[in-house]
């Protein structure tokens, strides 16, 4: 399995996940065997070569939050939606994709063609790793297409709808 | 030639004067006299806020007594409280510890006013020697060096100079009125001083409405060395040695070691002669500690502390005295049960404070809940501290939760003995300081013993942010709990919400959050 990780100085990584085999690759280049450590209340800890750190795990959407070995860490998963907004900064096209960070179902969608929207706003609720994900824009814009409809299961990267700027 | 032997008393030592005490402290203080008392044979009563009054040291002592609840000064500092409680339990003496009342002369008078034992000096001897301006001047009639300095407010640029060229360059400009580093100047040489003066005036006018100034010697690099000592109401004095303790931010002492890596025979020798004359000219007894600031060849007299100080275990693992024990028996007006020639030093100890603080945020405290404790020990390693699983770290008290000491029979190995059992310990439920000492451990200038009063500072995020070999192990673990949460969607990594370790950080979580 592989995941993008933003870390707290902003830096991209890279980490690949075979749970088969227990290894987790960083950044194409080291690998790292792994093992989580879990009691009754849920994992106690975590085993990253061969180092056995403790670690208390907390996640809000893409937010994750670690109080590891006695260190409080921030880090955020960069999904494909938080790919693209950063590259609209860059300046592409004038039409923006709003995609699906993971797969769920939406469950709501909370506005309509034509709408103007500005930054912040919550353009849709994904319901996914049992909580309510809210989409919201990055952006001021006016909506153009919604391609999806309530109750629709999505697949992560999906187009769920465009954006004009 | 007559001369006279002194030998140990062969068998027990006598059991103290004193046979019951109350230790009006918390914490891990609170617990380490509870265990000097025990040896003795004292009954020990614990004055306990509400608060603690589950704590660890509550619960082993042989009874508490509830000073109700609030804050410090509700409870702990509360003079007449405290007064009270000595009477109800029925003890002869009150141990103050460290902080709190320890230093208060007012609470000591009371307590010889009532018949109590205080374990301290008088109020007289401890005003006196606690007095910075009274030690300061004590300390230059007796010769000993002090920080050359204008003896008050300096008002003009003349009198400026003519200071600056008697006490010697470089000078440090500082406001008399406040601190923070504003309306102060450090100057090199005279050219430069009538601007640095006047600004630094015009500089304090403006922040504190005040701009008068004192001229003083600058020292670039100061280590804090400080020595142990004791004195009876016999007329012996033994002291034990130096510690150092220029690991700190903010006044705030973080890592302290035994003996000194800066501190020749010869500077030794005249540290101590100094403490031994200043505790005598205060008609002291009881323990104390001596503090100077060392500079290259030179050291300067600062104050005297009239207590037991946080880092006493660093001097009892080098010398084998139990400080706390020695105190108790001085307060019982009996004489110190050793001699110096029975005081030998061995070996070198350090000490880390270990606090529910988070360096990435200030030092902020972050007090939490003890879910899981892993308490390292093994050859050379002593930990003092009250925590236990499953205890809640109170948010009004100071942030002290454990001290780790580790001894070796040289620097070398107490530093390898104190980083095998940082990792070793497990504190899990909120940030500690301990990945902080990691890194100092393994910082080369630590190693080295090239540190000064402001190296902490001087190193900044170096310390207090983690390393890449951290961020890497935080990447990873994200990626991997992340991943295992999707791998088995009927897992939740999540920690439960009412334990919510980052409840009291919610505010930094979103503002700090890019």
């Amino acid at each position: 399995m592989e995941l993008k990780i933003r870390d707290s100085k902003g830096k991209i990584h890279d980490v690949q996940i075979d749970f088969g085999t227990s290894i987790a690759t960083l950044d194409g280049d080291e690998k790292i065997p792994f093992e989580i450590i879990r009691r009754d209340k849920g994992v106690v800890g975590i085993i990253i070569g061969d180092k056995r750190l403790p670690v208390n795990y907390s996640r809000d959407g893409i937010r994750v939050e670690l109080l590891l070995d006695g260190t409080k860490f921030k880090l955020e998963r960069e999904t494909s939606y938080a790919f693209l907004t950063r590259a609209k900064d860059a300046g592409s096209s004038g039409l923006t994709e709003v995609r699906s960070p993971i797969p769920g179902v939406i469950s709501s969608i909370n506005v309509a063609e034509k709408k103007n929207i500005k930054e912040g706003d919550v353009l849709c609720i994904l319901q996914a790793m049992k909580m309510e994900n809210e989409i919201a824009s990055t952006q001021k814009g006016k909506i153009k297409e919604i391609l999806v409809v309530e109750g629709e299961r999505v697949s992560s990267d999906q187009v769920l709808m465009t954006i004009e700027n | 030639m007559a001369f006279r032997r002194i030998t140990p008393s062969k068998g027990k030592s006598k059991r103290p004067k004193i046979k019951s005490m109350l230790i009006a402290n918390r914490g891990e203080i609170a617990l380490r006299i509870i265990r000097a008392g025990w040896e003795l044979g004292i009954r020990c009563v614990i004055a306990s806020s509400e608060i603690d009054i589950d704590s660890l040291p509550s619960r082993v002592a042989d009874s508490v007594f509830n000073l109700g609840p609030g804050n410090a000064a509700e409870t702990y500092l509360d003079i007449e409280k405290i007064i009270q409680a000595a009477k109800k339990s029925k003890v002869e003496a009150i141990h103050p510890g460290y902080g709190f009342l320890s230093e208060n002369a007012r609470f000591a008078k009371r307590c010889e006013e009532e018949g109590i034992i205080f374990i301290g000096p008088y109020a007289d001897a401890m005003e006196k020697l606690g007095d910075k301006v009274w030690g300061r001047k004590k300390a230059k009639d007796l010769k000993i060096p002090t920080i050359p300095g204008s003896k008050g407010v300096v008002n003009d640029v003349k009198t400026a100079m003519k200071i600056s060229r008697k006490i010697g360059f470089p000078v440090l400009i500082k406001a008399a009125a406040g601190g923070g580093g504003r309306g102060m100047r450090v100057v090199e040489k005279m050219q430069d001083l009538k601007d640095a003066f006047e600004s630094a005036q015009s500089e304090a006018k403006l922040a504190f409405g005040d701009g008068s100034c004192f001229i003083e010697r600058y020292l670039a690099k100061p280590r804090h060395v400080e020595i142990q000592a004791m004195r009876d109401s016999h007329g012996r004095f033994i002291h034990l040695y130096e510690r150092e303790c220029s690991i700190q931010r903010r006044h705030q002492k973080l890592l302290e070691e035994a003996p000194s890596l800066a501190v020749s025979t010869l500077m030794r020798k005249r540290m101590i002669d100094a403490s031994k004359a200043l505790t005598k000219a205060a008609k002291y007894h009881g323990v104390c500690t001596v503090e100077f600031l060392v500079d290259g060849k030179n050291f300067y007299f600062i104050e005297v502390n009239t207590r037991v100080q946080v880092e006493h275990p660093v001097t009892e693992k080098i010398t084998g005295i139990d400080i706390i024990r020695a105190g108790i028996r001085i307060a019982g007006k009996e004489r110190i049960p050793f001699t110096q020639r029975q005081v030998r030093r061995n070996g070198h100890a350090i000490e880390c404070r270990i606090n529910a603080e988070d360096p990435r945020f200030g030092f902020a405290p972050t007090p939490g809940t003890v879910e899981e404790l892993i308490l390292p020990a093994g050859p050379g390693i002593r930990v003092d501290t009250h925590l236990c699983p499953g205890y809640t770290v109170p948010s009004i008290y100071d942030s002290l939760i454990a001290k780790v000491i580790s001894y070796g029979r040289t620097r070398k190995e107490a530093i390898t003995r104190m980083e095998r059992a940082l990792r070793e310990m497990v504190v899990r439920g909120f940030t500690t300081t301990a990945p902080f000492h990691r890194r100092l451990l393994s910082h080369k200038s630590f190693r080295n013993g090239k540190v000064w009063t402001r190296f902490v500072e001087y190193q900044g995020s170096k310390l207090t942010e983690p390393s890449e070999e951290e961020n890497k192990q935080a990447v990873l673990a994200a990626a991997i709990l992340l991943a295992d949460e999707e791998n088995h969607p009927d897992v939740d990594n999540n920690q439960d919400a009412e334990e919510d370790w980052n409840s009291n950080n919610n505010e930094e979580f979103e503002e700090n959050w890019n």
